[in-house]
């Protein structure tokens, strides 16, 4: 391969057939007396050849022929034939001698060595030595360090490969020592702490499934002001005015100890207060108690104290499988969970937690996503968002996320969104995005030095649930 | 019990000698990685006679009228044979200007089409003091070549209508086999044609201007000079036929047995076609020779274009 020219950060390499074994997003390197460019192929076509079509239009007609035959002692024919089907590979410029691409300086189209790095060999130069080291592909060890604390996006469309990295992360973090979080809202994660041959994964131990409403429950007692008004305010709208009320009621019960569902809702029927703050107040009692999330017997209470489910001296791994919760449970919960977080983490009762949030947009409230960027990761709750709809995500977190991965997306707006708020250009996403198979991501951020890096996710054996379930399937299986 | 002699007249010993004398031409160039060549300064006999001679067979018409005129017959469909040929100047090894050869062999039988291309050949030329530039002696390097693949050809074509695509006047020798091999040599550019097409009428009609002796005679036989019209309306052309008494017949065969564009026989067109050197294989025979066999190619110095570029319009 050769460089032939540069137009802007963009480079075309000159390659003959037999060097065109490259795939969308390998990285090249053009060095020259010391000196090298970091490339990153984007696109190949077809090398446009003096004469190409007068050649393609005489072998065109030798299919007319019965029979054509070659004289060709000095085989040149081999050298013809990889000629004409050369290729252009266009690349794009990520740095130049290991600085910035704004350096003017070119490698000679004639001397220079153009040679393919391996993504293992490229991520030892970029990245500093993992501290916590947790593989996700071939070649890609990534520092885990890098996730924690951070805003980490995984987006594609649906089927790309999504879910498969997020376990393959979540599982990784919480072997490295993490308190990792996962909403789970497909029922798919349930089942990490086993293979797929039915044996015990190396999560199990570390592994706790949770259905609220189910086998966790949490003690309306043990609600602490802060948290009930985060649940009655942002799950159910209760006006700050009706709050007041409400936290008055809630405060004498419980200074009394005789604080329950019924005991509140009879406070709130007989005090005296506005009528209409009342009724509002009445409803959005009834409506937490119907969520079957909260009870008022301190024995039927199951994890109740979530500090316990996050040990110092190992890592956890929390699925709340919310997949059965209706719509209202989830935000009730969702809540629930965050500020309970919020206030054990701002109380140093529990470290750092990992959130695992998919389809974030289904059932957290549009204040959160400034909470996550600002509050969020201060306190200590960093957050893996995961969506098969990108421009569901607010543009201010794309600009503040410190990790992306990218899985396939074939919509043209999708990856307009994308290169509208990330640090990576429109013509490589629009190269890339929609050529990625099944499984393999286009990764971006700290955990890569801050270059787009392709990579295949390692298949971890993990049991999986997260599959499209259809009765046809169901039936073909059973034969 | 004596040494059996190889047959040279079956078509596939042929290529085997032919194969030895290409490899001859590549080992040729192997010696040249290691000896220092002085200048090879020979071959200056073969000038381009072919201007010189049509501009003589002119003033006779011209003076004399045609031999003999007749219409096309009606011919009988016979096995088209094409042969053609082109060359390359790739560069300059040990100072001598290296050539690639290349020819195309088609054969047409009734719907039936078959080609044979030989080459690209790299081969050395020899200097030739006299030659005005490198071109004269690539030209006559491909004549040479053309001759070779041509006489192979002949003496194997069997009943079959043989196309050269150059005058047969010009050919040092040609036997061809006595089983009903007809030879026609079409001259495209020839000034005869230009000169006399005119007097042709607009129907398939042909001249005889003058018998003929190749440039050696013992070897060669005769040969009809002719212009010939093949199609209604086309292109009036110099053909050479060989035998020369029946050049009437031959034509009128060609005429038969051949699609025709503009006049000029679509076999023909498709050996020059196939034989012509493309951009990618000039490009491949140097990367050929620079990796596979370690020459270093100088390209002809442009002096020029050296020295007048960008400015200078030609």
């Amino acid at each position: 391969m050769k460089v032939f020219r540069k137009s802007g950060d963009k480079v075309e390499l000159l390659a003959l057939s037999w060097d065109a074994s490259l795939r969308l997003g390998d990285y090249l390197v053009a060095e020259e007396d010391g000196r090298r460019i970091l490339l990153q192929v984007i696109d190949v076509e077809y090398a446009d050849v003096p004469g190409l079509m007068e050649d393609i239009l005489r072998d065109l007609s030798g299919s007319a022929f019965e029979e054509v035959e070659r004289l060709d002692p000095m085989d040149v024919l081999s050298v013809i034939r990889s000629i004409r089907d050369s290729r252009v590979v266009v690349a794009k410029v990520r740095k130049v001698n290991n600085a910035e691409p704004d350096v003017l300086w070119l490698p000679s189209r004639y001397t220079s060595k153009v040679r393919r790095v391996e993504v293992a060999e490229l991520l030892r130069e970029v990245v500093p030595v993992p501290k916590v080291p947790v593989k996700l592909g071939e070649g890609v060890v990534v520092d885990v360090m890098n996730v924690e604390g951070s805003v980490t996006l995984i987006v594609g469309r649906k089927e790309s490969g999504k879910s498969h990295l997020s376990k393959v992360l979540a599982s990784g973090l919480a072997r490295a020592g993490c308190n990792v979080v996962v909403l789970d809202v497909n029922g798919e994660y349930v089942s990490l702490g086993r293979r797929r041959n039915g044996e015990r994964s190396e999560v199990s131990e570390l592994m706790k499934v949770l259905t609220p409403g189910l086998n966790y429950q949490v003690q309306l007692a043990s609600l602490s002001d802060e948290v009930l008004a985060d649940v009655m305010t942002y799950a159910l709208g209760l006006p700050q005015t009706s709050m007041r009320e409400l936290l008055k009621l809630f405060r004498d019960l419980r200074r009394r100890s005789v604080l329950n569902f019924a005991n509140l809702l009879r406070a709130v029927q007989s005090v005296p207060m506005n009528e209409s703050v009342r009724e509002a107040l009445a409803n959005r009692l009834l409506t937490l108690e119907s969520t079957g999330l909260f009870t008022d017997d301190h024995h039927e209470a199951e994890g109740d104290q979530l500090e316990t489910l996050f040990p110092p001296d190992r890592g956890v791994l929390v699925v709340f499988d919310i997949s059965k919760l209706s719509a209202l449970q989830r935000r009730v919960f969702v809540e629930y969970l965050l500020s309970r977080l919020k206030e054990l983490l701002l109380n140093d009762e529990i470290d750092p937690v990992v959130l695992f949030a998919e389809e974030a947009h289904l059932y957290l409230r549009e204040t959160y996503w400034e909470d996550v960027i600002t509050r969020m990761r201060h306190i200590g709750i960093s957050t893996v968002l995961i969506t098969n709809q990108p421009d569901s995500i607010p543009a201010l977190i794309y600009r503040q996320a410190d990790n992306v991965f990218m899985f396939n997306m074939r919509n043209g707006s999708d990856i307009d969104h994308l290169a509208r708020n990330l640090e990576i250009d429109t013509e490589t996403l629009r190269s890339m995005l929609p050529n990625l198979p099944q499984g393999t991501v286009l990764a971006w951020g700290k955990v890569v030095g801050r270059l787009p890096v392709v990579f295949k996710v390692i298949d971890p054996y993990l049991m999986t649930l997260g599959r499209t379930r259809t009765k046809l399937g169901r039936m073909v299986q059973h034969g | 019990m004596g040494v059996k002699l190889a047959d040279l007249n079956t078509l596939e010993n042929g290529w085997l000698l032919f194969n030895s004398i290409a490899e001859s031409w590549v080992k040729e160039l192997l010696r040249l990685r290691t000896e220092e060549n002085g200048g090879f300064l020979l071959n200056s006999f073969a000038n381009d006679q072919l201007v010189e001679d049509d501009i003589v067979l002119l003033g006779q018409v011209e003076q004399d009228g045609f031999k003999e005129l007749s219409a096309i017959l009606p011919g009988t469909k016979r096995r088209v044979v094409a042969v053609d040929g082109s060359v390359v100047q790739l560069g300059f090894v040990g100072g001598r200007a290296l050539l690639s050869l290349k020819a195309a062999i088609v054969e047409r039988e009734g719907r039936s089409l078959r080609v044979k291309v030989v080459g690209p050949l790299p081969k050395l030329a020899w200097i030739d003091e006299n030659a005005p530039s490198s071109d004269t002696v690539a030209l006559l390097e491909l004549r040479r070549f053309e001759a070779m693949i041509q006489r192979l050809v002949a003496r194997t074509a069997g009943d079959a209508l043989l196309l050269f695509d150059m005058p047969l006047t010009r050919m040092a020798d040609l036997t061809i086999s006595g089983d009903g091999t007809t030879v026609v040599g079409i001259a495209k550019n020839s000034v005869l044609a230009t000169h006399l097409g005119r007097s042709l009428a607009r129907s398939g009609s042909l001249a005889l201007l003058a018998r003929r002796l190749p440039q050696d005679p013992i070897v060669g036989a005769e040969i009809s000079v002719t212009v010939v019209r093949l199609a209604p309306n086309g292109l009036a052309f110099r053909a050479d036929v060989m035998p020369a008494d029946r050049w009437v017949e031959s034509l009128s065969d060609l005429a038969a047995s051949d699609a025709l564009i503009s006049g000029y026989p679509e076999t023909l067109a498709m050996a020059h076609a196939f034989s012509r050197h493309s951009w990618i294989e000039v490009v491949a025979s140097k990367a050929v020779l620079e990796k596979r066999l370690g020459l270093k190619l100088v390209d002809e110095l442009d002096v020029r274009g050296a020295v007048l570029l960008p400015f200078d319009g030609r």
